[in-house]
């Protein structure tokens, strides 16, 4: 993931116009949040990017700044690579200054395409579990098209990446320089990592996106490397594929829904109808919800019959749910001395 | 927005985007307007220039 800048320079520039949020984020940006992973972001801008011109100047300039990259989404004017920052919160405060220097919304903006990079790279299955996780957990439901999916590197002869919403890194630059909650606790100063991402394709995302995806991937990635959170990494993944299997969902976490460098042919494809078929369950989850009509005395009916509360309220339940147990636990393990 | 429908079915609209029915609309709070400015009636005996007000004398 490369950006030809300094971080401090863009926070610089950035307090400019946004001189209180900018210093904060400054001063804070590689703050961990209760053991969590850092986030990195990027920005596909579909129209003409010229809200970001003032912005790229201020950096170097679009040949320094963005020519550096090949990678983008296929339909982008340009991708800004934005420095990883150690927590969510700081990745919104990033974003609002971003939104507050160009003057225009980066967030729910349909010509800005986020992809989320988290450090550590997943397996075919918790890559699923990451992608369809965040799908349901999103405040908004999306059709995809697979020109929504498509980016410069689909076929690329080095790292093919395919057509997906889950993306693994093309082994360029990582910042290690953030705390790793080890499996005892400790705070680690820089991640197990020496490369490797699993990125994902949000779309036009939101703050809450951010929210889960880091907390997913936190939950996955320490499943799968021995992290602090492992155990509960390991009751999420199982609550989930639960909830799938409920659902007759199940079949979805067999679909390669990251690009591996054993693909097959017609792997896209098999992706894609596994991602509408997620799309129409959800779509006609959310007509479900709509039909439950307020009956007098403020109870409520199911008009149809089936399970009670549908997979996106229960995935909603989940990710709640882990939330609070990370934020509780992590009280004890910083009241105990051990990270921070 | 597009239509999908077979041929003699009803045609069904498909929105690119719909909110996530399991997540409750946050209605933004409106900023608190300004309070109007109490006007308070000042104390007659201030304004009073009356040799024979008794009030002239406690403020004085």
């Amino acid at each position: 993931m490369s950006y030809a800048y300094r971080s401090q320079d863009l926070f610089s520039l950035l307090q400019t116009k946004a001189p209180v949020a900018g210093a904060t984020l400054a001063a804070n940006f590689r703050r961990n949040e209760y053991g969590l992973l850092s986030v990195g972001l990027k920005i596909h801008c579909l129209d003409n990017g010229e809200k970001f011109k003032e912005l790229i100047e201020g950096l170097g300039g679009a040949s320094r700044i963005l020519e550096v990259n090949y990678f983008k989404d296929a339909r982008a004017s340009l991708c800004l690579v934005l420095p990883p920052v150690g927590s969510a919160t700081s990745a919104i405060h990033l974003i609002q200054c971003i939104e507050q220097y160009t003057g225009s919304p980066v967030f729910a903006n349909r010509q800005i395409q986020l992809q989320f990079c988290s450090p550590g790279r997943l397996s075919a299955r918790a890559s699923a579990l990451l992608g369809i996780t965040f799908y349901l957990g999103s405040d908004t439901l999306r059709r995809y098209t697979q020109a929504d999916l498509r980016t410069t590197f689909e076929s690329s002869f080095n790292h093919p990446r395919g057509v997906r919403l889950v993306l693994y890194d093309a082994e360029g630059d990582f910042d290690r320089n953030f705390t790793w909650w080890n499996y005892c606790g400790a705070a680690e100063p820089e991640l197990p990592f020496v490369n490797g991402r699993t990125d994902l394709l949000i779309g036009p995302g939101s703050r809450l996106d951010i929210e889960n995806v880091n907390l997913v991937a936190t939950l996955l990635v320490h499943s799968e490397y021995d992290g602090y959170w492992s155990g509960l990494g390991q009751e999420f993944r199982a609550e989930m594929e639960l909830i799938l299997k409920h659902h007759i969902l199940a079949g979805l976490l067999d679909v390669p829904w990251v690009r591996q460098s054993w693909a097959q042919f017609g792997d896209d494809d098999r992706f894609f109808a596994a991602l509408q078929e997620l799309v129409a369950y959800a779509y006609g989850e959310s007509t479900r919800v709509k039909q439950r009509r307020p009956l007098l005395f403020g109870m409520w009916r199911n008009v149809q019959t089936g399970s009670p509360n549908g997979i996106l309220e229960e995935v909603q339940g989940l990710l709640f749910k882990y939330r609070k147990a990370i934020e509780r636990q992590s009280r004890l393990v910083t009241h105990a001395g051990g990270a921070s | 927005m597009i239509r999908a429908h077979q041929p003699g079915s009803q045609p069904i609209d498909v929105p690119e985007t719909i909110p996530n029915p399991a997540i409750p609309r946050t209605v933004p709070t409106p900023e608190p307007r300004p309070s109007e400015p109490i006007k308070v009636p000042a104390p007659q005996h201030l304004l009073c220039f009356s040799s024979s007000c008794p009030a002239r004398d406690e403020v004085r």
